[in-house]
């Protein structure tokens, strides 16, 4: 029989407090459901210092509905409760500040009855420093960068601004990205310039866009002809069921490696492609009259194009207000025939830079 | 809501030096108006969201409040789309003109 050392704690008795703070955590309320790391000062600390000298108590954004001020410091107590890595700070205060721009209405993305949730995206040399997954897998699990940042974001938005499922938060279903949803953009994978050099940024800034989104929507196509492929994405994104066929707002196409770069080898530019969807993803209001909110619903007149007659049967809706309302970014694994379709829910699409220190 | 964890709880927090992921600050940001004694000869605020099975309910509210209350007057007003709040110059119209206000929510 060996002997027992009984001044040197054993692995799981030294684990006990520490078992025990993470079980105190789930009574606090704080939680996502899942076990998270208890916030010491200690801890908060090594997150806030990586903003220095931003003052801890400098507030990011006041978060809605309830309203609870988004200190750095409150910002870092989540991040930490996520997972997250100190590094992650100046990316998950970014996404925090772009969600409280007024195109964003955050408001109402917390409290509606619909299913979407905010996807982080992030562009910028950072994606790489952060080992950010923009390839396999890059809306799944196994990366701590995607799984924490985006898990940050969900917990400030639960924890400060109140938006508790049931309560607030409306949310008939939710979806699995309600736990953390965020990815990067495969910029090297891209035949065209990064999203965030489309909208005026210099390539080495570092960059989060978010958007409320649903969950991605796959769209396969395993033939090479450009055409039919984007026929095939059309078709996907102009449903009876999307809520965009009746509330507009920015609208997110993902594609796959492979299928940029056929288009690309087809000398397909992104503004060709957004021309291409914004004409071809459309339904009838006949048809679109069968959906959505109430037949005779005063919204659709006013939210649909000015070119719309919605007294027209015969008129083509498209999915989005105007071409550009389309966002497309490239990401995913090499060598699957696949894309990913991500209806919105009538907000716009919000970048911001990412501040280091 | 905000969660308050209980005394024992953050007793615990405190002891383990852990800090708090919420802001118990916003509590106090947002209180229910003071209640009205009664509704009679009051001004009324309507406050539809445009969908169409909301706002006919918010009107036959208003028609029975109306009713049963004598209403010296009533503002029915509607915001521009359900999924944002209102604009500032509708809640400015319904707190200067109205003594209550009854809101359409969902459809």
């Amino acid at each position: 029989m060996s002997e027992r050392h009984t001044d040197v704690a054993t692995p799981a008795e030294s684990l006990g407090p520490l078992l025990d703070s993470i079980d105190l955590m789930y009574e606090t309320g704080w939680t996502d459901g899942l076990p998270v790391v208890p916030p010491t000062r200690e801890r908060v600390k090594q997150f806030t210092d990586v903003l220095s000298p931003r003052d801890p108590g400098e507030l990011i954004a006041e978060i809605p509905p309830l309203g609870g001020n988004a200190t750095i410091e409150r910002v870092a107590v989540n991040a930490v409760m996520a997972g997250c890595l100190p590094e992650y700070m100046p990316v998950v205060v970014a996404a925090i500040k772009a969600m409280v721009d007024d195109r964003f209405n955050l408001r109402g993305v917390q409290c509606s009855t619909g299913i979407h949730t905010p996807l982080v995206i992030v562009n910028g040399p950072i994606a790489k420093k952060l080992d950010i997954n923009s390839g396999y897998n890059c809306f799944g699990q196994g990366w701590r960068a995607n799984a924490t940042i985006g898990r940050a974001v969900k917990l400030v938005l639960v924890n400060l601004g109140g938006a508790f499922p049931g309560e607030t938060n409306k949310s008939t279903f939710g979806h699995p990205g309600s736990y953390t949803y965020c990815m990067a953009e495969a910029e090297d994978a891209s035949p065209w310039e990064p999203y965030h050099v489309e909208l005026g940024y210099a390539a080495e800034d570092n960059t989060v866009t978010v958007f409320p989104a649903e969950a991605p929507h796959n769209v396969m196509y395993h033939a090479a002809n450009s055409r039919d492929f984007l026929t095939v994405l059309a078709d996907t994104m102009c449903t009876l069921g999307n809520v965009q066929m009746y509330v507009m707002g920015s609208t997110c196409v993902v594609l796959g490696p492979e299928h940029a770069r056929m288009l690309s080898e087809d000398r397909w530019r992104k503004r060709d492609i957004k021309t291409f969807l914004f004409e071809h993803a459309r339904k009838p209001v006949r048809l679109l009259r069968h959906g959505g909110p109430p037949v005779g619903d005063s919204q659709r007149s006013h939210l649909w194009p000015r070119f719309v007659d919605a007294d027209d049967d015969d008129q083509m809706v498209p999915v989005v207000r105007r071409p550009e309302d389309i966002h497309i970014f490239v990401a995913g694994g090499a060598g699957g025939p696949h894309s990913a379709y991500l209806p919105g829910w009538g907000s716009r699409m919000v970048t911001e830079k990412i501040q280091e220190a | 809501m905000v969660n308050t964890p209980g005394e024992r709880v953050q007793e615990q927090l405190r002891r383990w030096d852990i800090l708090a992921a919420n802001d118990p600050g916003s509590k106090s940001k947002w209180q229910a108006a003071a209640r009205l004694g009664s509704l009679h000869g009051k001004t009324g605020g309507f406050l539809g969201n445009r969908k169409d099975n909301a706002n006919p309910l918010l009107l036959a509210i208003r028609e029975l409040l109306d009713k049963q209350f004598e209403l010296s007057d009533s503002l029915v007003i509607n915001k521009f789309i359900y999924s944002r709040p209102a604009a500032d110059n509708i809640v400015d119209a319904l707190s200067e003109r109205c003594d209550f206000v009854v809101t359409a929510i969902a459809d």
